[in-house]
């Protein structure tokens, strides 16, 4: 497909870009090992999130919006995978989801944090991670979504206790084995996840033999470059990556407070911080502005910006994309203040909260990903009915 | 008959339902070519034309980061 394409000549910024991360990541490994943990998975992540084209924003609005729920399905694919591999991980003693996982509380913070999470993806055509993986391909729109993003994360954090009882110390951490023990939560999951891949199916009207697109003889090398690869597979690698991450970074991924400390660090060199910031409890250092260059989520961002480009450019497909209407650039900023705020206020965005939160048998999880659904769904009616031309 | 549809600078879902509305016009044997800067659409609008409506989707690179993908509507 790459015929009318001149030999790639973006390769040596891919392997620049490369060799100056992992210049880093290694400088990292004597100085603290978590940052050099975000820099090498975040370069993965953000390389695989890019060649199978994974787009969480998509799963939740698309299956309404042009009723396909191919993306929706594969999320629920990553998800069962990554939830079995956590309990398989946790039951055998090699890790402690208490700990690793993401447990979260949940709340109205939670419920009021999804739906404007599901409008702000409309708005922005894209989630947290996504809009970073396009910030890597060169989107610019997206580039203002992340300045949208960055300002609005800062914002719930100015007095949360004033928004109670929306505030996130309001709710409780809800574990799922805790109530109903490890038998029947894996139970439940397994007839959740079925049930929700059989009822996608039977709402978009797609028969069992069209589910999985044919992409016969993939290859190693046909992973790496060449045509996206199909979102199953994706699933299935970035499934496989988060459980390598929980095993050996000790920790589950995601990206809001590596984007919302960098907010408070840069306000607070012009002397504007407010003290709640220490307040909020998906910090753990007390420190905010100090620890926000310290904070390994910051480097997993940055570097999932770089994995994104990486792909992108090995494959010839960078470019500076420019919004067609000037208008789009309003529409991204709004949305990536919504995106920001609400994954502030629910203590994560898609990846924190979300993915991590369901794969850890938080029901917080659960309850921010129903409500980003309905939001999601909401916002798609507005925007199909006002927005698009 | 062959139909063009420029959705270069559109993000999801702006190009599927460009092309949502352009299939409603056509007959058998037209081809709808879209035009797109949106790396996704290679992988969605693909997928979405064979799983719901089986007709054959190709996609050309025309430059770095551009590309054709040729719909052929055969029924």
């Amino acid at each position: 497909m790459n015929g009318s394409v001149k030999k790639n000549k973006y390769i040596i910024v891919a392997s620049l870009l490369m060799v100056a991360l992992m210049a880093l990541a290694i400088y990292f490994i004597t100085y603290d090992v978590a940052l050099f943990y975000g820099l090498l998975f975040g370069l993965f992540i953000g390389f695989f999130l890019q060649r199978s084209r994974f787009c969480f924003a998509s799963g939740f609005r698309d299956i309404f919006l042009i009723r396909n729920g191919s993306m929706t399905r594969a999320l629920l694919f990553m998800l069962f995978i990554n939830s079995i591999g956590f309990f398989l991980l946790h039951v055998t003693g090699n890790i402690n989801l208490f700990q690793a996982g993401a447990l979260q509380p949940v709340g109205l913070n939670t419920i009021i944090g999804g739906l404007l999470f599901g409008f702000g993806l409309i708005l922005a055509g894209s989630c947290v991670s996504g809009c970073l993986m396009r910030m890597g391909e060169g989107y610019i729109g997206q580039w203002v979504v992340f300045v949208g993003i960055m300002v609005g994360s800062y914002l719930p954090s100015l007095d949360l206790d004033s928004l109670s009882p929306f505030s996130p110390h309001a709710g409780n951490l809800i574990f799922i084995p805790d109530y109903l023990g490890w038998l029947w939560t894996i139970i439940i999951y397994v007839v959740v996840f079925v049930f929700l891949h059989c009822l996608i199916s039977i709402y978009e009207g797609v028969t069992v033999k069209k589910i999985i697109p044919p992409h016969p003889g993939r290859s190693f090398k046909k992973i790496l470059v060449g045509k996206a690869i199909n979102y199953y597979y994706g699933a299935f690698f970035l499934a496989l990556l988060h459980i390598i991450i929980i095993f050996s970074w000790g920790r589950t991924v995601s990206l809001i407070n590596g984007i919302s400390g960098f907010s408070a660090w840069l306000v607070d060199q012009f002397n504007r911080l407010t003290p709640y910031w220490s307040d909020h409890p998906g910090w753990s250092s007390q420190d905010v502005v100090s620890g926000a260059w310290l904070n390994p989520i910051l480097y997993f961002a940055v570097a999932l910006i770089i994995g994104a480009a990486v792909a992108s450019l090995i494959n010839s497909e960078f470019r500076l994309r420019f919004p067609k209407k000037p208008i789009t650039y309003l529409y991204s900023l709004g949305g990536g203040l919504l995106l920001g705020f609400s994954s502030n206020m629910a203590v994560g965005c898609n990846f924190g909260a979300f993915w991590s939160g369901i794969s850890s048998f938080s029901l917080q999880g659960w309850v921010f990903g129903l409500f980003i659904l309905i939001g999601s769904f909401l916002g798609g009616k507005i925007y199909i009915r006002f927005l698009i031309h | 008959m062959d139909y063009h549809i420029d959705s270069i600078g559109e993000i999801c879902p702006v190009p599927i339902i460009m092309l949502e509305r352009k299939m409603k016009e056509v007959k058998k044997d037209d081809r709808i070519i879209l035009h797109t800067d949106h790396s996704c659409s290679t992988s969605n609008v693909v997928e979405h034309v064979i799983t719901k409506y089986g007709f054959p989707a190709e996609i050309k690179m025309i430059s770095e980061g551009i590309w054709h993908i040729i719909i052929t509507i055969n029924s």
